[in-house]
């Protein structure tokens, strides 16, 4: 991934992790996979970004954390989404598909507009 | 766990500047991550641990810069919190003012000051300046009834002073707390013995809720002046302390009033009790830091 991958990913960090725990609570090394293991490892979350990332977000009332005890290996901080990360969520898709038809738009060269006049 | 992997997450947690609890919780949190990826990556490419210990490292990047950043995040929290529980204390501050006019007979007051000062007719004048208002709120009063006007009069000062007190208390504990108050107590004493206390000639009830408001604005000063962050609370303590100062001031050039000298003593009193507190929050916090300091080396 390139540093104009990362900036993308910045982005949308977000949105992502958001993404990921709509499909139930997860602690932070499993939302780390499974971003890398649903974009074939394309996106790689630097675990650095995405503590502080999640800890805002819990800050901000958009995931709600629980310390689930284990009977063997230590415990783990499980992070679900709250109804206001649910709102979200879904903010940030339309967002996104209104994002990327715009972008489309403009770097996707259809047949009959490309070449010279 | 590695040794360099423990090394990491204890430079983490000295760079944490957050409380012990919340700390720990946050290593905890991440110890199990970089053993997760640890271990994942010791059982998918059969690589030296050593070099597998490294590469989970790699992924969470400097534990300086990564502290720092999970700093900001709580500390942005506490800020907000802060501001909430600031703007709460004027609130009650402000209930704690319209409960000494509630308190206070104004046709009473004036009379007392006719009385006191019978060659000065400024006193009554300040009073006439504020009849208007008082004599509403009076009104006000004179048509609750009897209970509720016994739980503004009697209850809520002592309530403003109670949530005070137990929030200087939560910030900083109990002892701090009670210095203020005690301050207070010595400084009235002092005033009542040398028949300078200016609210003699008030209802019994209008003492509590003065206190109360001379408390709340002391101590008010006093955490503004011993939080010297962001812009936003200097200002605040910037604008607390030229008013103070000048209530202070007018206070003192109208020495033979008796609302004048009411508003000198309460201004006057808080800066007393702001600049105490600061000093000992000041003290405290140095005391603190030199623990921290010999406990490091």
């Amino acid at each position: 991934m390139d540093r104009r991958d990362s900036e993308l990913l910045r982005g949308t960090l977000a949105s992502l992790v958001l993404a990921v725990l709509d499909t139930g609570p997860r602690y932070g090394y499993e939302i780390a996979k499974q971003i890398r293991g649903r974009t074939d490892g394309l996106l790689h979350l630097k675990e650095g970004s995405l503590y502080p990332a999640l800890h805002a977000m819990e800050r901000d009332g958009l995931l709600a954390s629980e310390w689930l005890l284990r009977d063997t290996g230590p415990s783990r901080k499980y992070y679900r989404l709250t109804r206001r990360g649910r709102k979200a969520l879904k903010a940030d898709r339309a967002r996104w598909e209104r994002f990327r038809d715009a972008v489309d738009t403009v770097l996707v060269v259809r047949p009959a507009e490309g070449g010279l006049p | 766990m590695t040794p360099e992997m423990e090394q990491f997450l204890s430079s983490m947690r000295e760079n944490l500047n957050l409380p012990d609890a919340q700390a720990e919780l946050i290593v905890a949190e991440l110890r199990v991550h970089l053993q997760s990826d640890f271990l994942d990556r010791l059982r998918r490419s059969g690589r030296p641990e050593v070099e597998a210990a490294r590469e989970a490292m790699l992924e969470f990047g400097d534990a300086m810069g990564l502290a720092r950043e999970l700093n900001a995040e709580h500390a942005l929290h506490s800020r907000r919190m802060a501001m909430v529980r600031n703007i709460g204390a004027v609130m009650l501050a402000l209930v704690g003012f319209f409960a000494v006019l509630f308190a206070c007979d104004p046709w009473g007051l004036m009379h007392v000051v006719e009385r006191l000062f019978p060659r000065n007719p400024n006193g009554v004048m300040i009073v006439g300046w504020l009849a208007p208002l008082w004599r509403g709120l009076w009104w006000m009063t004179q048509h609750l009834d009897v209970a509720v006007q016994d739980t503004i009069l009697q209850v809520l000062p002592l309530v403003v002073v109670g949530l005070l007190v137990g929030h200087i208390a939560r910030a900083r504990g109990w002892v701090l707390a009670l210095v203020p108050w005690f301050l207070f107590w010595a400084l009235t004493w002092q005033a009542v013995a040398r028949g300078k206390f200016p609210f003699g000639s008030m209802t019994h009830l209008a003492q509590p809720a003065i206190q109360a408001i001379a408390l709340v604005s002391g101590a008010y000063l006093g955490r503004r002046l011993a939080n010297w962050h962001s812009r936003t609370q200097k200002v605040l303590t910037g604008m607390s302390v030229l008013v103070a100062t000048i209530l202070y001031l007018v206070g003192f050039s109208r020495t033979n009033e008796g609302l004048a000298v009411a508003t000198a003593f309460m201004a006057g009193y808080a800066c007393v009790v702001g600049l105490a507190t600061w000093g000992v929050l000041i003290l405290l916090r140095r005391c603190g830091q030199g623990r921290q300091a010999s406990a490091a080396q």
